[in-house]
């Protein structure tokens, strides 16, 4: 199940907020959501429910282990090693064994086959906030003991076990234990719901035609402007389903009364790139900052460690969001721009117009989201020819020209939709012009759910396989 | 301390309530629209065909634990949410109409153009497509020298009617991809037939349905007359006259692109006029439902959405036209269903014409053309179908 | 020994188990052609069916019989039912691969062939099995097709 889904929105989430209301105790609530979030799991993959269960009692009789262990001494330190090996064994054959093998093959010559098993939904996710469990639990900074249902329902919550955000689950379980659920938090949560719904279903679903019309050309027949608008569509598409993504996650984590995190603050107005990795997918960056970076020394050490601490943890931030190397290649360009900034560009950016630090941002995010949306490095290069101009690549063709026109409202709506000015109107007209405003939003949840039946309309169109 | 005064207190607490209120309206809304959108899935009864997708929909999901395990319960059960909605029609306008309103003029892979023209993208086909077709079709030659081939690969209206496509529209030319087809397979002894002329010097005149992917009646009677003259007919042995059998003919476009409230299109049947000579008598054999009439048309299909199938009720695997008093040629048609209106203009000239289509036609090509004594072929496709159907050379290729 | 840690023991095990078992559900070995078809002889559906031969396997699929390691191909015997069974014995894993391409796109035709024909077909056609399990590519239209490819995968894994 997504949550644009119409079987999510017009039956599970409402069935799951009447059980929570209709029933007080905290414990009772609690059991529901385990419930519902079990169903919820299972929808994707009956099968990989179990690994959801089995890992999520593991890791927190693991917590509970070294927490019960003296600190810092061999018995713990092993127990904290086998527990983070084995979370990370199974994320590693999930979703980067087909990685390994392709590599092991290109370098060996060899021709091992590696298995094709769909990925758990959320493995990354919950993998993460396991870790970043089991790490706190052997520092001393937290008391894992809190019970295995309140850990549960807290790692397990279907609204964030999709796609994050990745909290930390000491923050959650307190909340879990005293959720704040109110009609209030019900509406604060449906507003924030229906924002997420429509930067999903009515910029990212649609602007994605644009890029797809993009990377279905030959390359040879790609004019700049249309390489531009075809990357630009997959930087909107991106940010909006993403974001979009992230915020239902924590409207409806609202709704049932936990407080999540953020996730993303305006990246496309960010004025350095140092300044965008804190406003982009900010929970991953804080967990590899704490669980990675501080603890291999951050940047309390020399400069030559600390450049190599950052070199691996962008590496392995690229790693995480792809099993390929053009992946990496993405993570390591962004460590090597950052640590280009910390040590020598931003007293020069520092000194120069908003409007041009805002440029030469997005000028860094985009060449970087070649190398994420390309399936080789052949591929990215020849991006990169056709955003630069170059022998064979006309400046703007007709066909750059149709897509220019026929998508312009909708690209003035993403960018638009990109800075803090909308969700400020927004709120400014909830205050001034109450009933306006709810009708609007009304009307655009409509047109949100008129898309999401669209989606489901196939004339002629065959079940993908 | 000097109390705030009742009016310095109120800005801050009525934006408050202000606010309060919005968040009750959408709350409320939103609660109304849930259970109303419920009441309305559980109180209609379910909906079996949806004619504008021109498929089944799905019905309540079986619940047996093979399914639950693998899956594909949940799948069903959400296509059977997705295709019951309430009001599911209704929702797709509203779409269409905001994707127009923003600038969009091709959905669905169909362009909406001026004049309410409808027109399908053209197919780009690839370098193995073509290259196993080319080769089966040169095969298939070579094995019957001795007979002539013929090859019609008509162009649709987004080539020749390409001045009514949005601005800038990215339309590849088919009569490039036409021609040079063309000149590949008449080095191997195929006679081209091009009608890109011939219908572009018509492109103000009703050629094209506006809501169907198929040229009208007058626009194969266009081809016809120029394909007379290659393939030594004589076209003004017969003259006709156009009867309209529907004024309200809503095709495969309209549905493709989800657009609504489409002018209609006129589907016109040629009869021949009196006094001219058509040969007389013909039996029309469709071999796969073993029955024979003797007429070419089947009016049952002008009561249902697919107009079109009028002329020979669709496409079926074999057919044939049988007429004793014609000469005695005989004639093997490969054909898509843009051949359906085309057919009736050149049964007249052959004693037996045999229509095959590809993609249903499941025995063997070669038995027959050796049992039927077939001397001629000629190959009628329009250029996207051509292109992107692989089923020609399947069958030609034994 | 603690509770917490008996239960990381045993909750690692069961991972472990869990693991294996997922594992284990993913490895065909390789089994000649001969028994594929043996098994399949019997099943319902199968008898009423015309059996292809390599021309069919090239017209319908693109394949050519001479890369493979056997396949066997039956098709319905009238054109108004959509019903086919196609195994491929590839060399390897890639091959089948590349041999999924060629039965998605015959699905699509089947599909287009098959839309204006109603509705009992396109229910075949939708819940249709195409995939590839280690050398094997399995593409099955028809109303026994899950039971035609359990007796497949169980005879593989015999």
């Amino acid at each position: 199940m997504t949550f644009s889904s119409l079987i999510f929105i017009f039956a599970f989430l409402p069935a799951v907020l009447l059980l929570y209301g209709l029933v007080r105790p905290a414990r009772a609530r609690t059991v529901i959501m385990i419930a519902a979030s079990l169903i919820f799991y299972a929808w994707g993959n009956p099968v990989y429910v179990i690994l959801l269960v089995l890992s999520t009692v593991f890791n927190y009789y693991a917590g509970c282990d070294l927490a019960e262990t003296e600190r810092g001494s061999r018995l713990q330190q092993r127990i904290f090693v086998a527990a983070v090996i084995v979370n990370l064994l199974i994320l590693g054959y999930f979703k980067y064994c087909g990685f390994l093998v392709g590599t092991v093959n290109a370098l060996l010559k060899t021709s091992f086959s590696a298995p094709e098993m769909p990925l758990p939904l959320g493995l990354s996710f919950f993998t993460f906030k396991a870790i970043a469990w089991i790490a706190d639990a052997r520092s001393g900074k937290i008391n894992p003991r809190c019970g295995l249902l309140w850990f549960a329902a807290s790692i397990m919550m279907f609204p964030t076990i999709s796609m994050g955000p990745i909290d930390r689950m000491q923050d959650i379980v307190p909340q879990m234990r005293r959720p704040d659920f109110s009609i209030a938090n019900v509406e604060k949560g449906l507003v924030l719901f229906i924002v997420g719904l429509i930067k999903k279903v009515l910029l990212a679903d649609n602007i994605v035609d644009l890029y797809n019309s993009f990377r279905a050309l030959p390359v040879g027949k790609v004019s700049v402007l249309m390489a531009w608008l075809g990357m630009a569509a997959f930087a909107f598409q991106l940010y909006f389903d993403f974001s979009g993504y992230s915020d239902m996650a924590k409207g409806i984590s609202l709704m049932f009364g936990i407080r999540a995190g953020d996730n993303f603050d305006h990246p496309y107005t960010a004025v350095s790139v140092t300044d965008f990795w804190r406003r982009w997918h900010i929970s991953l960056s804080r967990w590899f900052r704490d669980y990675i970076y501080i603890p291999l020394g951050g940047n309390r050490v020399t400069v030559g460690r600390h450049v190599r601490n950052i070199l691996i943890v962008w590496a392995l931030t690229g790693l995480w969001h792809g099993a390929a190397w053009t992946y990496v290649a993405w993570g390591v360009y962004y460590g090597l721009v950052l640590l280009l900034e910390k040590y020598f560009l931003i007293k020069i950016l520092e000194k120069l117009p908003k409007p041009v630090r805002i440029l030469y941002t997005m000028f860094i995010v985009m060449i970087g989201w070649v190398f994420f949306s390309s399936r080789s490095f052949a591929e990215a290069a020849a991006t990169c020819g056709a955003l630069f101009g170059g022998g064979m690549h006309s400046f703007a063709d007709s066909r750059a020209l149709y897509y220019l026109r026929t998508n312009l409202l909708l690209l003035v709506f993403c960018v638009l939709g990109s800075t803090a000015w909308p969700f400020r109107f927004y709120t400014w007209t909830q205050k001034k012009y109450p009933v306006i405003s709810a009708v609007g939003t009304v009307l655009l949840t409509f047109l949100a759910v008129a898309f999401m039946v669209y989606s489901t309309y196939q004339p002629f169109l065959y079940a993908a396989f | 301390m000097k109390k705030k005064t009742r009016s310095q207190q109120d800005p801050a607490q009525t934006e408050q309530e202000k606010v309060c209120i919005f968040r009750h309206i959408l709350l409320g809304a939103c609660v109304l629209f849930t259970v109303l959108m419920l009441l309305l899935f559980i109180v209609l009864p379910d909906n079996s065909f949806s004619e504008m997708e021109n498929r089944s929909l799905e019905g309540i999901p079986s619940f047996d634990r093979t399914d639950l395990l693998n899956g594909s319960f949940m799948k069903n059960a959400e296509k059977w949410a997705a295709d019951q909605f309430p009001g599911r029609t209704g929702w797709v306008r509203i779409r269409t109409e905001t994707a127009r309103i923003a600038g969009q003029n091709r959905i669905g892979g169909v362009y909406i153009c001026d004049g309410g023209y409808l027109m399908e993208e053209a197919v780009q086909p690839d370098e193995e497509f073509l290259s196993r077709l080319v080769q089966n079709l040169t095969v298939f030659r070579a094995n019957h020298q001795d007979m002539n081939f013929y090859m019609m690969i008509a162009p649709t209206a987004v080539t020749v009617l390409r001045d009514k496509l949005p601005a800038n529209a990215p339309a590849e030319d088919q009569n490039a991809l036409i021609r040079d087809f063309y000149s590949t397979m008449q080095l191997v002894g195929y006679t081209p037939i091009d009608v890109g002329d011939v219908l572009a010097a018509k492109k103000d005149e009703y050629i094209y349905y506006r809501t169907d992917h198929h040229w009208t009646t007058y626009g194969a009677y266009n081809a016809f007359r120029h394909a007379a003259g290659i393939m030594g007919l004589d076209p003004d042995s017969v003259y006709y006259n156009a009867l309209a059998v529907t004024a309200d003919f809503n095709g495969t476009l309209s549905g493709k692109s989800c657009t609504f409230g489409n002018e209609e299109d006129v589907i016109s049947v040629w009869f021949p006029q009196d006094g001219s000579q058509p040969a007389a008598n013909y039996v029309v054999e469709y071999v796969d439902r073993q029955m024979k009439t003797t007429t070419f048309y089947d009016e049952t299909f002008l009561t249902q959405k697919d107009k079109y199938s009028v002329f020979f009720g669709g496409n079926h695997a074999l057919v044939r036209i049988k007429s004793p008093t014609a000469e005695n040629r005989r004639l093997l048609v490969l054909k898509d269903s843009y051949a359906n209106c085309f057919l009736p203009f050149l049964a007249q000239y052959y004693r037996q014409i045999d229509i095959v289509d590809p993609r249903y036609y499941t025995e063997n090509l070669e038995t027959l053309i050796a049992t039927d004594g077939i001397d001629e072929v000629l190959l009628l496709y329009n250029a996207n179908t051509f292109f992107s159907d692989s089923s020609l050379a399947g069958l030609v290729a034994q | 020994m603690k509770k917490s840690r008996i239960m990381l023991i045993l909750s690692g095990l069961g991972l472990v188990v869990f693991m294996a078992a997922l594992i284990w559900s993913q490895y065909y070995p390789d089994i000649p052609m001969e028994r594929i078809a043996a098994a399949l002889a019997e099943q319902p559906g199968i008898a009423e069916m015309r059996t292809e031969d390599a021309s069919g396997l090239r017209r319908y699929y693109s394949i050519d019989s001479a890369e493979t390691e056997g396949f066997v191909f039956f098709r319905s015997n009238s054109i108004m039912s959509a019903d086919e069974l196609l195994v491929v014995r590839a060399k390897d894993h890639e091959e089948a691969l590349l041999y999924l391409e060629s039965a998605r796109k015959r699905l699509g035709e089947v599909t287009e062939n098959f839309e204006n024909y109603g509705a009992e077909e396109m229910t075949k056609i939708e819940s249709a099995i195409c995939e590839v399990r280690g050398k094997y590519l399995i593409f099955a239209v028809s109303d026994n097709a899950s039971d035609w490819e359990r007796d497949i995968l169980g005879e593989i894994k015999k």
